[in-house]
């Protein structure tokens, strides 16, 4: 098993360097270096800010500047967690969630509504669970229209990402039921300072109490699929829906049931970005909430694993804080593509490597199993 | 009756297969297989499962690559990469699963992939009266506008026959034309084939019914085990020689463990129908019991209504009338788990698909069934260690090669998968165990472990429903035998009473024999 695993590991790395090795061709091609391109972005993450404490910062790390940084990757990680999580589970139940978005703008929308009308620590745990049943209840919309319909899910999510995104917009555009008349636009009332989630570490904009519940979340994930009953079935129907479904495992609810604490991942993203970073719900956080797709990228690379969701939220999280480093060295207009390039290399050997498995697959006796794409075998 | 026309020495026949072979790893599908067909004529094909009908027409219909032998159209030597170099050679195939898009019209797939076109773009129109003239011709009513989804299976197989003939087949080969007719679609089925035959194509059918063979063919080739067993006008045939054709050989009941005597009804199935997923009823109202302490042995041709009566019993399928009684309790319609809780165990035929979970490790497989249980599961998590240790014995006393309970499903050999199906399924000494063609694709020595449980089970007081194409099983390991035959019970008795042959002339719908019920 272990063999297994370190197979898994290894060809996830080996993805990320194929990818920063194929950018490496793109930067070339810009008439630049690469090695000093992802020095710069490196730096720009602040992962270079453990090195400050080796004896005599032989590296010579700006403390300040690392810690920052490091800073602003946690951050943007952070909702990548829990969108990884959100398209694991699923994935886990051979389903494909790409339904991050609209669960993430629901967990928002839920997260900032509850938060606001019961105020103080009571308001943030509420609005923690509301922001996860909310996105809990989109999943299940798109479980139950899979288990009892025959709906293909991944066409499902992606209307109820539409249905959400409309919802918040119409919610807090100008005349809108949330919106602050007082400002004139299209913006909700600031949550009271009593009533954010606190920082843990930083200043303003700093690494706030939701990087945290994302790591509970990530324990949470690996005992609920690994350690109990319903994560037992999760991963058999994923695995083997027929037999799943001959040995009597209850296939539909635990279609409904996979596809809602999905949901409810993608919820927690949201409601922990708005209670930890937004303070408000803006028409500009459909925006933010394109990082439920992010999250295809985070879980698949990730190998729909805990811990592989929580490095995989990492290194994405590094490429777009260090893109904005990387401005220095570059030509503005070349650094955030650039982050964009590396991002897409990923995902583009992420998918081919799974393709190329479902064609070795093929290419054996036949034994009856579904392409696994992105989940540990 | 039409009598077969004499082939002329100087006109060559419309189609000969001279010694086609073809081998699937160490067994022979086809051996040196012979076959003519004479313009106008109408062949039947007959065999048992796995006689090789299949195989020799994937060969005509160049799915499939012949090892040796030659196809002849027309006198002249054709060789097949693909199915559309058959169709463009002349032959047609409907195939028993109709090969439809559900989504288009009728006349849309009647036409695919040779649309008429008006400047460069689908003309619909003419499609549409393409198809009614066509059908018209042949007396095959189709309405060409119905979307296929719509159309009932009769509709969808006379609009498969359109579209061999739109493709101007000279030689159609119909795979179980009947199996999902009513018999008066059937009888018009008939007079339409012997028309299409008398304005000289040729036809082969394949079929399991001696009825149809009787009645519509002008010869009759039968296979058996790869081979020719024998090719007979019809007009000569009886359903006795067709029998004895086919099935070859005089199985021997072997000496086996006496048999207690049966107890109580555990399984109880009355008047019974079902559909199946097209929603063709395919079981027709059956009625049996299965007792504590005895085998019965279901037998009869794939596809005449085992898997549903099987899904239905296991709580795969819901029945559209009739019951389901185990032990006493109305369980018709109850769930896959609520079956398994009142006591029924289920060995799925297709063990790779429904049996186990490849991906998963014998220890899981093994908890397949009741990980949500004690032992498996405590206080709301799952014990990985009573899962792990249960596997332990379970993989001893089963004597599962290769395999640590962590060993994945996927890299255990056949015999070894089957037998951790085993193991989960009887191991918990269940009060009916239902097993789908437990031996399919076992060698010998995992055959024999399998009969050897199964006989076991009964002796420990279970009851057993075995459903078996192969009559050899039967044969071993029945007490008591029924043949379904078209979704209905074609004889049922004793084993001891039965011959082999009696059971194969059931199997194929033949009249004689003690028909009971």
């Amino acid at each position: 098993m272990n063999e297994r695993r370190l197979v898994r590991v290894m060809s996830a790395v080996g993805m990320v360097i194929g990818a920063l090795f194929a950018s490496g061709i793109v930067i070339l091609a810009t008439g630049h270096n690469p090695l000093p391109a992802y020095g710069a972005l490196v730096r720009g993450a602040g992962l270079d800010w453990p090195l400050q404490f080796i004896p005599g910062n032989p590296f010579g790390v700006d403390s300040i500047m690392a810690r920052s940084n490091l800073i602003a990757t946690l951050v943007q990680a952070t909702p990548l967690v829990f969108t990884g999580l959100a398209v694991s589970f699923a994935l886990r139940a051979g389903l494909f969630n790409i339904g991050g978005t609209g669960q993430m703008v629901t967990g928002a929308l839920g997260g900032y509504v509850v938060t606001d009308a019961l105020g103080g620590p009571l308001g943030l745990t509420g609005g923690l669970i509301a922001g996860a049943l909310a996105g809990a209840a989109m999943g299940a919309i798109a479980g139950a229209l899979k288990g009892y319909r025959s709906v293909n899910e991944v066409i499902s999510t992606i209307m109820l990402n539409y249905i959400a995104v409309f919802a918040i917009r119409e919610l807090v555009s100008i005349g809108g039921v949330l919106q602050d008349a007082s400002t004139g636009q299209g913006t909700s009332a600031r949550l009271p300072s009593s009533s954010v989630l606190p920082i843990l570490w930083g200043e303003i904009q700093g690494v706030h109490l939701g990087a945290v519940i994302a790591l509970v979340a990530a324990v949470v994930y690996k005992v609920v699929i690994d350690h109990t009953p319903f994560g037992f079935a999760v991963r058999a129907v994923g695995a083997n829906r027929s037999a799943a479904a001959y040995a009597g495992t209850p296939v539909r609810r635990i279609t409904v049931a996979a596809l809602a604490v999905a949901g409810a991942f993608g919820g927690l993203a949201g409601a922990s970005e708005i209670t930890g970073v937004q303070h408000r719900l803006t028409e500009n956080f459909v925006a933010t909430a394109q990082i439920g797709f992010v999250g295809i990228a985070v879980a698949l690379l990730g190998r729909s694993t805990a811990s592989g969701v929580v490095i995989a939220a990492i290194l994405f999280g590094s490429l777009d804080s260090g893109a904005r480093a990387l401005s220095g060295e570059f030509p503005s207009d070349l650094a955030r593509p650039l982050a964009t390039v590396i991002q897409g290399m990923i995902i583009l050997l992420v998918g081919a490597e799974a393709v190329l498995r479902h064609w070795l697959e093929r290419r054996r006796p036949p034994v009856g199993r579904a392409a696994t794409v992105g989940v540990p075998t | 009756m039409n009598t077969a026309q004499l082939p002329q020495s100087d006109n060559p026949p419309l189609l000969e297969l001279r010694g086609l072979s073809k081998t699937f790893g160490s067994l022979v599908a086809n051996d040196a297989i012979d076959l003519t067909l004479e313009r106008g004529e109408i062949v039947a094909l007959l065999g048992e499962n796995g006689a090789g009908k299949s195989t020799l027409m994937n060969m005509l219909y160049g799915m499939i690559r012949p090892d040796a032998g030659e196809i002849v159209i027309d006198g002249r030597p054709v060789v097949f990469a693909s199915a559309a170099d058959a169709i463009a050679a002349g032959v047609g195939m409907v195939h028993q699963h109709f090969m439809l898009v559900g989504a288009m019209t009728l006349a849309d797939n009647i036409v695919l992939n040779c649309e008429p076109t008006r400047r460069g773009v689908r003309d619909r129109r003419e499609a549409n009266r393409l198809v009614a003239e066509l059908a018209e011709r042949h007396q095959l009513h189709v309405q060409p506008d119905l979307l296929t989804s719509d159309a009932d299976v009769g509709m969808q197989q006379r609009a498969e026959i359109l579209k061999a003939l739109h493709r101007d087949a000279r030689i159609l080969v119909l795979d179980e034309p009947s199996a999902v007719l009513t018999p008066q679609e059937t009888s018009d089925l008939f007079v339409v084939l012997r028309q299409l035959a008398a304005a000289g194509t040729g036809i082969i059918i394949i079929t399991h019914k001696l009825g149809e063979v009787l009645d519509v063919s002008d010869r009759c080739t039968v296979l058996r085990q790869g081979r020719v067993a024998g090719n007979v006008r019809t007009a000569d045939a009886t359903a006795a020689g067709l029998t004895g054709l086919m099935i070859g050989r005089d199985l021997q009941p072997q000496p086996r463990p006496e048999r207690s005597d049966p107890g109580e009804v555990v399984l109880r199935v009355d008047e019974l129908h079902v559909r199946d997923n097209r929603r063709v009823e395919v079981v027709k109202g059956l009625s049996f019991d299965v007792r504590a302490g005895e085998i019965v042995g279901v037998a009869g041709i794939a596809g005449n209504g085992q898997t549903e009566l099987v899904e239905v019993i296991t709580g795969m399928r819901k029945p559209s009338e009739g019951s389901v009684i185990v032990n006493g309790h109305d369980e018709s319609g109850r769930s896959a788990r609520q079956l398994f809780e009142a006591g029924v165990s289920h060995v799925p035929e297709d063990r790779h698909r429904d049996g186990l979970v490849l991906d998963f490790s014998i220890a899981e497989n093994l908890a397949l069934r009741d990980y949500h249980r004690t032992p498996c599961s405590r206080h709301g998590l799952l014990d990985a260690t009573a899962i792990e240790q249960r596997a332990v014995t379970y993989i001893a006393d089963y004597d599962v090669r290769g395999g640590t309970p962590t060993t994945p499903a996927a890299s255990l050999s056949g015999g070894n998968q089957q037998k951790v199906v085993l193991a989960r399924e009887i191991e918990r000494r269940p009060s009916l165990l239902v097993a789908s063609q437990p031996t399919r694709g076992l060698d010998v020595g995992a055959i024999e472990f399998v009969h050897r449980r199964i006989i076991d089970c009964r002796d420990t007081g279970g009851a057993v429903l075995l459903v078996s194409t192969e009559l050899d099983e039967i044969m071993t390991l029945a007490d008591r035998i029924i043949v379904l035959h078209d979704g209905r019970i074609a004889l049922v008795a004793d084993r001891d009473s039965l011959s082999a042959y009696d059971i194969g002339l059931a199997m194929i719908g033949g009249q004689e024999g003690a028909v009971d019920e």
